[in-house]
């Protein structure tokens, strides 16, 4: 796999894109979100940076676009156009795909193109010489702490 | 690997985001929006990594969706206060 794998999945990514920016029903273009994650994943998998393409299914499309698609359902109720049940049975499945695919994806690194996510380079930068790991820990505790107090005091 | 292409097939992901972005009213719609320009920049991250062989562009990526994760949990925030409050989604008067 290699160039040309990459530019169907991203095709595929851009029409997503232009399904959630232009769809009029946000539960449907949250949807869309979800699988734009999953195919700009694969998109970077085929050429071979696997542990960001499998990050990328993993942290996107199971906890970025499921939030999001709980603040669309949100505005479902203003909108009228889906019963919560309906967004909450969609983010299910869509929480379970993610999960599995990026799962999959992450147990078989570099089966696709001859360059492979050399994991000892990004182990160093993040638990070595740029400490990242200990900045990215710090910036979540801090979003979760400060998106909390925003609705409590809101 | 050519790193042109995939720039090239990467940048309609970019512009679309950002007409999402500035014509949009809606905060979800636009924190979606900005969810895509950030799908953008990983996907170019990636593939500069893949073409030069730097691995450090994986990890910058990895920062990206940290920093998304960020987002969307203000935008929950944000998405439940006005729902609570104004009862409606939109900005901007």
């Amino acid at each position: 796999m290699g160039l040309y794998e990459f530019i169907i999945f991203m095709t595929l990514t851009n029409l997503m894109a232009i399904a959630v920016v232009w769809d009029k029903n946000l539960i449907r273009s949250a949807v869309a979100l979800t699988l734009a994650f999953i195919f700009s994943g694969l998109a970077l998998l085929s050429i071979g940076s696997w542990v960001l393409g499998a990050f990328q299914v993993l942290v996107g499309a199971s906890a970025v676009a499921i939030m999001a698609m709980y603040a669309a359902s949100l505005a479902v109720k203003e909108d009228r156009v889906e019963s919560r049940g309906i967004a909450s049975l969609a983010a299910a499945a869509l929480a379970a795909l993610g999960l599995s695919l990026g799962l999959v994806l992450i147990y078989t690194p570099g089966v696709f193109t001859s360059y492979v996510s050399p994991l000892a380079t990004i182990n160093n930068a993040l638990f070595g010489d740029l400490g990242l790991i200990l900045v990215l820990f710090f910036l979540l505790i801090a979003a979760i702490a400060s998106a909390s107090y925003l609705i409590r005091e809101g | 690997m050519e790193l042109g292409a995939t720039i090239w097939v990467t940048l309609p992901l970019a512009v679309i985001a950002l007409y999402g972005i500035a014509a949009r009213r809606n905060i979800v719609r636009i924190m979606m929006s900005l969810e895509l320009m950030a799908i953008a920049s990983i996907t170019v991250m990636g593939a500069v990594a893949s073409s030069w062989w730097r691995p450090r562009g994986e990890v910058m990526g990895m920062m990206v969706l940290v920093a998304i994760t960020v987002e969307s949990a203000i935008l929950i925030a944000i998405a439940t206060y006005l729902a609570l409050r104004k009862e409606s989604l939109d900005i901007g008067g």
